[in-house]
């Protein structure tokens, strides 16, 4: 399978993000841009507060920005509604999570069917995607496990499991190591660089740890809102 | 303290909920045992706050004051018995009366003033002569007040309210008291025909020295075909009144059960749900006797609060009570819910702090 | 609906809670309900449960048929009124009676057989026959302590009664109650009661059944007319000015509904403290896609079903303290009341919820990033 590195994936667009009126007004985001390309794995940095999250959020149609546009694929998700807001993450965005991502009461694999019934595809295709899945992700023994009687690494690789159900464009991961130990982590991100090369997706991290960097193909720096143009550390 | 107070003020809606949970319970609770006490108190009223010590009834009777048919001259057996100080005949009739908006249900006693047999709270005018009768003070309610003229009937007898009688009623509804010999007019009324007006109690008190009980056993062996009891006894023997009681009793039990439960439960809830916060705690300092003593700070604060708004509750319910059947909220009755309930969900939550007593402060660490 | 269902299967202890508060306020509804039907129902049964469409009282009776008393040939008169098909008599005495040396307070309805105001569900022997004297008919409840040919003697009475049937739902005040023709009520009333002795005999109401598309306001009407003493009122308002009963029942309704009220406040409670703890969770499954009206519909099953297992363990309760409460206690566990009471309950519980449902779709998804605890 071979995928054409030049297609856009993402777009974003002069996005700004404004908490607040008057006085009180805070500028989380100002003025950022850029695009990412299909199987391309782009990571997101700054410190505390600079605006990774309100940047990550907007794309991933959580959070309408004050300006500017995002496109996933053709379509202007700053533009939907609410209710298609909800419809356009469960099918077209995959998210990781930091911490507490899995559903406690489910098993590994009704984590992963879960995401069938918010796409609203048919339970039985649902369990042999699953299935699917969890055995790539070396899981298949696991599969009727409940996500206390798993490790950490466990969890986090069920969780990328879940992002790629439905065969999503674009892949938003948030802080995947912030609970891992750096042999577990490192992994953990490996596999994402991983799948979301093979399956020719668009990736974004968020991520605070620079020894994770080495895995994604460049690197947007945040600071007070802005993207800022250092020059990329790697690959 | 602080803690449980800071908690209770941030958790707003939940504990709000709790409280008015309780609230409710805790008046379902008093509402049906003021209900009860009230409907055994008006149904037994006339005998339980009379005047007499002892009642002798027809022992065909059993206990029924209106199934109690005695010989007039039956008295005068009754008055030689010794240690009898006075008696007196009784008589009771369902009879109706206008006062002057319509014919309602009245439950007439024919007493002898001065004598056993009258109400023992006579807490306005005076006594009835020819013509005249005494109400129940409930009544007044229903037209029956003082100086008003009710007509009786059968027949058509017209008798003043000249004096109020309180806690004297008979079977919930208007009760009034006249003399004997008007009784007999009334019940003559009714059957022209009828050869004799049998009475339907002696009242009798008792000389001194001489106690009810005993006096009551001696009456019962010296005159044949009757039944003496003490006044508290003929109460009790009213027919339906244990039933009333028992019932009221039971549905009194399941509701003050239901409250506890709540509570325990809403407490154990939140205890699991607070096992981090209290884990840090305990990493922190805090010793299980403060962690407790601020969860039990907190049950009795909102178990005080929901006994107090339960009696406001009863006292708003008490003033939309009919004003022919009217209920008092008894501070003694709320005072004892409130320590009984307090006593109830100490007890409940005592499950949630053997939960914290049982959480390991190392662990803690890990969060 | 998998997801609300998992919860449930996998975190039973935190339903158990609001199932068994739940359970225990059912409990109460039901023997609430039950008693406030066992009131009703025995109090008025002799009355309510039988072929007449009016009643006709003496005029100062207040329509109580303890007060009334009516001479017997005003059944004749009645039967002339333009409108009225067959008139019966009714006559009740209440007195205490013995069986086999037991002695309880009771009711002795005097009847005329065959008549409007006859007990109509025979469940086994017979009624008396027009004119028998010295039988009764027993009401059902009393199948426990009677049996068929049993002698039971009113208090003071010379004959005894003897029993050749049972009859449902046919009490009076709550007493057990025993049919007979209005003639043996007459002769023992007359000896217990010595001052209702009279040359005439009495009854103390008239049952009437009307002809087929007779007015029943215009032949009360014609028949107050004629006898210038009654006062005649359809069965349902008779059955209405029975002392006690219909006052009961509304004081139990005020009860029963207050009680609802706290079951709402208990779901409303318990759903409460559950959406608050899954706040994270709920925001997360937000951002994965799930919709509003997923994520209240699943907690609206769950309250529904903590509910529903509510229901049942307060309905068995209930049944299991009706069984064990000695025959005295007038629970009547019907039915068409516990239907209703069902539904009821679970739109109380739907009411409970509501708070938190609207909790649920205020939850921005946007904090399941960020890493929120």
């Amino acid at each position: 399978m071979t995928s054409t590195m030049t297609a856009t994936a993402v777009a974003v667009q002069r996005v700004g993000k404004v908490y607040g009126t008057g006085h009180t007004a805070v500028a989380a985001l100002t003025d950022a841009t850029f695009t990412v390309a299909e199987g391309e794995f782009v990571a997101l940095v700054g410190p505390s507060g600079s605006g990774k999250t309100t940047l990550l959020s907007v794309i991933g149609a959580l959070l309408r920005p004050t300006d500017g546009r995002v496109h996933v694929g053709a379509v202007d998700v700053t533009a939907l509604s609410r209710r298609e807001q909800t419809a356009f993450r469960a099918l077209r965005i995959g998210f990781v999570f930091q911490s507490f991502n899995l559903v406690p009461f489910l098993t590994a694999r009704e984590n992963l069917t879960l995401m069938a019934a918010f796409a609203g595809r048919s339970r039985r295709d649902a369990g042999r995607r699953a299935d699917e899945l969890l055995d790539e992700l070396g899981l298949a023994e696991r599969r009727h496990h409940l996500p206390e009687q798993l490790s950490g690494g466990e969890r986090q690789r069920i969780a990328i499991g879940r992002a790629m159900f439905n065969d999503p464009p674009l892949i938003l991961v948030d802080e995947p190591t912030a609970n891992l130990d750096t042999d577990r982590g490192r992994q953990v991100v490996q596999l994402l660089a991983r799948e979301i090369k093979q399956r020719g997706k668009a990736g974004i991290m968020v991520t605070h740890d620079v020894r994770m960097l080495a895995h994604t193909d460049r690197t947007l720096h945040l600071l007070d809102g802005r993207l800022t143009d250092r020059a990329p550390e790697a690959g | 303290m602080y803690l449980a107070f800071a908690e209770l003020r941030r958790g707003r809606l939940r504990f709000g909920l709790l409280a008015a949970a309780v609230a409710l319970l805790v008046f379902l609770a008093l509402f049906l045992a003021t209900l009860g006490q009230t409907l055994v108190d008006f149904e037994t009223g006339a005998l339980a706050t009379n005047s007499a010590d002892v009642f002798v009834f027809d022992a065909a009777a059993h206990g029924n004051l209106r199934a109690s048919r005695l010989a007039p001259d039956l008295v005068g057996s009754v008055a030689s018995v010794p240690g009898v100080g006075a008696s007196a005949g009784v008589g009771q009739a369902d009879v109706s009366a206008d006062a002057g908006d319509g014919p309602r249900p009245l439950v007439l006693f024919g007493v002898q003033p001065g004598q056993p047999g009258t109400p023992g709270r006579l807490v306005a005018g005076r006594w009835p002569g020819a013509g005249e009768a005494v109400v129940d003070r409930a009544d007044t309610a229903s037209g029956f007040t003082l100086d008003t003229v009710m007509t009786v009937r059968p027949g058509a007898a017209r008798l003043r309210v000249v004096g109020y009688v309180s806690g004297a009623r008979l079977g919930a509804g208007p009760t009034a008291y006249t003399t004997v010999e008007q009784w007999r007019q009334v019940l003559r009324a009714g059957n022209p025909d009828a050869t004799s007006i049998p009475l339907n109690l002696v009242a009798v008190r008792a000389g001194p020295g001489v106690s009810a009980t005993v006096l009551a056993a001696r009456i019962g062996a010296a005159v044949p075909g009757v039944a003496a009891v003490d006044r508290a006894a003929a109460a009790a023997a009213v027919p339906g009144v244990a039933l009333i009681g028992q019932t009221f009793a039971l549905l009194v039990g399941i509701t003050f059960v239901v409250a506890v439960v709540v509570v325990g439960f809403f407490f154990l809830i939140v205890t699991v749900q607070k096992r981090r916060v209290f884990l840090a705690l305990r990493a922190l300092g805090a010793s299980t006797a403060l962690l407790a003593r601020s969860l039990l700070v907190q049950v009795a604060v909102l178990v005080t609060i929901g006994v107090a708004v339960a009696g406001g509750v009863l006292a708003g319910a008490a003033a939309t009570m009919p004003p022919t059947f009217p209920i008092a909220v008894d501070p003694v009755l709320v005072g004892e819910v409130l320590a009984a309930m307090l006593a109830g969900s100490l007890a409940a939550s005592l499950l949630s702090v053997r939960r914290i007593a049982a959480l390991d402060p190392a662990a803690g660490q890990h969060h | 609906m998998t997801l609300a269902l998992a919860e449930i299967r996998r975190h039973p202890g935190r339903f158990a809670a609001v199932t068994g508060a739940l359970a225990l306020i059912m409990f109460l509804v039901l023997v609430l309900a039950g008693l406030s039907d066992g009131l009703w129902y025995g109090a008025t049964g002799a009355i309510r449960h039988t072929d007449a469409d009016l009643e006709v009282f003496s005029v100062d009776s207040l329509h109580v048929l303890t007060r009334s008393n009516l001479a017997g040939s005003d059944a004749d008169r009645v039967r002339a009124v333009a409108g009225v098909a067959d008139v019966g008599a009714i006559g009740v005495l209440l007195a205490p009676a013995s069986v086999g040396g037991a002695v309880r307070d009771s009711a002795l309805v005097g009847y005329a057989p065959g008549r409007p105001g006859s007990p109509p569900t025979i469940v086994d022997g017979r009624l008396p026959s027009p004119g028998e004297p010295g039988v009764a008919a027993a009401d059902a409840t009393q199948r426990g302590r009677l049996r068929l040919g049993d002698t039971v003697t009113v208090e003071g009475a010379s004959q005894p009664l003897r029993i050749v049937g049972f009859v449902d739902d046919a009490r009076f005040q709550l007493l057990p109650t025993l049919w007979t023709t209005v003639d043996s009520w007459r002769t023992i009333r007359d000896q217990v009661r010595p001052e209702r002795r009279s040359r005439e005999a009495t009854v103390q109401a008239l049952p009437v059944r009307l002809a087929p598309g007779a007015d029943p306001a215009q032949v009360a009407r014609a028949i107050d007319a004629t006898l210038g003493s009654t006062t005649t009122v359809p069965r349902d308002q008779a059955v209405l000015a029975i002392p006690g009963a219909a006052q009961m029942r509304a004081t139990f309704a005020q009860i029963i509904v207050t009680t609802f009220l706290v079951a709402a406040l208990v779901v409303a409670l318990f759903f409460a403290l559950l959406t608050v703890e899954k706040r994270t969770l709920l925001a997360m499954l937000k951002a994965l896609g799930a919709a509003n009206r997923r994520l209240a519909g699943g907690l609206l099953a769950q309250a529904l079903l903590a509910s529903a297992a509510g229901l049942v363990l307060g309905g068995l309760l209930a049944v299991a303290l009706a069984a064990l409460l000695p025959a005295t206690f007038p629970v009547l566990l019907r039915a068409p009341t516990a239907v209703v009471l069902i539904v009821a309950a679970l739109l109380t519980a739907a009411t409970g919820v509501a708070l938190s449902l609207r909790r649920v779709t205020r939850i921005d998804p946007a904090l399941a990033l960020g890493g929120i605890q």
